[in-house]
């Protein structure tokens, strides 16, 4: 049971970058898979650069398609992401590699550290994007315009291509980041982020359905996709 | 109209020589061959109905397992147009990611299908064919596939379908019903897909989870991508990516991804997808 609870909270942050990247940078973000895999190999390193070498994925993503619209960006993405994996399989030479993992146990479960920091880290990021967007703060207002119309946002003077930049940054970064943990003591290979994307995809996907408390129902529909699952 | 000339006279060369060449050789072309099938397939709905489609491997592999688990099975491929085409629900712009990700999660279920204790990661063992007969099949298809669709795309009946795609609200206005013209397109391409699909399974004789995998799910993109969208230049973009592929790879792990992420990233500068997406 705590072990799905943590799988929730992981898949739900995953999903809740993977809603942003769609709503306010207009892309449906397939780099997530190959990003994701990524921070796991770059663990076998230090798991300290995996956020820094997601960001830079970010941001080249932003640069690389912010001239275009939704279905060549996410086209490029698709491209990026599979250079990504290239690269791994070109710069590792051996397909499968097993990570080093810290066990530990919390209330009598036996748990993998890095997995609980993982869904330590997803809980916090959760609860701080749930404060912004139950408190409303300006910027969320202005993230909102963007995510209705950005035509409209940048007629009212909004910085819509910031956002977007910011939110694949972050989004890129953070998916970098879990994947080099929560990959811990698994055998990865260069296609294993695709299942973790087109997972957080489907929550995504769903949680879409109810529009504007999307944010908000992410947790449940993860918690009820894991359970079913 | 001389670049032209040169595709079609080396694409003939290519069709003719391993006939005279060794049995690796000939396998590689039969490969190739199978995989210029499926491009063609794709073309057909990418270029005559406008639907680009990422995740064409789902009538390919579905059909491959089909014919791998039973043989009979194969006359139920034409039926698989029904795993694709619900997808374009989601309009020409999401339907590329829609059928990518579908394809990708086939991909995944691929990996569980257990069919009286074979199957799962290995597959399953398909009726093998003479190699010999089999290239000659898969030539004659390849031959009658591009008369099929150059056929229907010039007929009265093609020119309808191509007034679906440019304007879905305007062809209604002018009172062609849609719905059949699209299904009816979706049908053709995804059975010669279906068509590569077995033929791929009967060269091999095995069948893997990898049928769904973004290598086969990409590849006509790909080859329509270096092809720059015409059928006999796409063609020879299927056999371009199948013997750059088997060459480099020992050199460069799984080289045709590199093909690929080239591909898809100066696609998306230089090419338009979903021609129209107004729809009634």
């Amino acid at each position: 049971m705590i072990s799905l609870f943590f799988s929730a909270l992981i898949y739900a942050s995953l999903a809740l970058c993977v809603l942003l990247s769609y709503r306010v940078a207009k892309v449906v973000n397939l780099s997530f898979g190959s990003i994701f895999t990524l921070g796991g190999y770059l663990s076998v390193f230090s798991l300290f650069i995996t956020p820094i070498f997601g960001a830079w994925i970010g941001l080249l993503l932003h640069i690389g398609s912010k001239r275009m619209d939704a279905s060549k960006a996410t086209i490029f993405s698709l491209g990026i992401a599979i250079a990504i994996e290239e690269a791994l399989r070109i710069l590792f030479r051996v397909e499968n590699i097993l990570l080093d993992s810290r066990i530990f146990y919390f209330f009598g479960y036996k748990l993998v550290f890095e997995h609980f920091l993982a869904s330590m880290i997803s809980a916090t990021f959760l609860i701080l994007f749930l404060a912004f967007e139950l408190k409303k703060p300006f910027s969320r207002l202005k993230l909102k315009v963007i995510e209705e119309d950005i035509e409209n946002a940048e007629l009212y003077g909004i910085d819509a291509e910031k956002a977007r930049a910011i939110v694949l940054v972050i989004s890129s970064a953070f998916f970098c980041s879990i994947g080099g943990l929560y990959l811990s003591g698994r055998v990865i290979s260069p296609t294993i982020g695709w299942l973790y994307m087109i997972f957080s995809l489907f929550i995504a996907t769903i949680a879409n359905v109810f529009r504007e408390k999307a944010y908000i129902l992410l947790l449940p529909t993860s918690f009820g996709v894991c359970w079913l699952v | 109209m001389l670049v032209s000339i040169a595709i079609r006279i080396l694409v003939l060369v290519l069709l003719i020589l391993p006939v005279f060449l060794d049995c690796y050789t000939k396998l590689l072309a039969a490969s190739a061959l199978t995989l210029a099938i499926f491009t063609v397939s794709w073309l057909y709905l990418e270029k005559d109905l406008g639907w680009a489609s990422l995740g064409h491997s789902i009538p390919f592999g579905v059909s491959a397992y089909l014919f791998a688990i039973n043989p009979l099975l194969l006359f139920f491929s034409p039926l698989t147009t029904f795993l694709l085409f619900p997808l374009s629900i989601f309009g020409k712009h999401t339907f590329p990611f829609a059928s990518f990700v579908f394809s990708v999660f086939l991909w995944y279920l691929a990996h569980h299908i257990v069919f009286e204790g074979k199957g799962g990661e290995e597959g399953f063992r398909a009726p093998s064919i003479n190699l010999d007969l089999i290239y000659l099949i898969s030539v004659t298809i390849l031959i009658l596939s591009c008369l099929l669709i150059w056929k229907i795309s010039n007929s009265y009946f093609g020119l309808k379908v191509k007034a679906v795609r440019d304007d879905e609200i305007a062809a209604k206005a002018i009172g062609i019903n849609s719905l059949p013209f699209k299904v009816f397109g979706f049908a053709i391409s995804c059975s010669l897909a279906s068509i590569a699909g077995i033929l791929h399974a009967a060269i091999f004789g095995h069948v893997s989870p990898g049928v769904f995998s973004p290598y086969f799910s990409l590849f006509p993109f790909v080859a329509a991508t270096i092809g720059q969208g015409k059928i006999w230049s796409s063609i020879l973009g299927s056999y371009t990516v199948v013997f750059l592929s088997w060459f480099l790879s020992p050199y460069v792990p799984e080289f045709h991804y590199a093909i690929y992420a080239v591909a898809l990233i100066l696609a998306s500068y230089t090419q338009s997808y979903a021609r129209s997406d107004r729809s009634v």
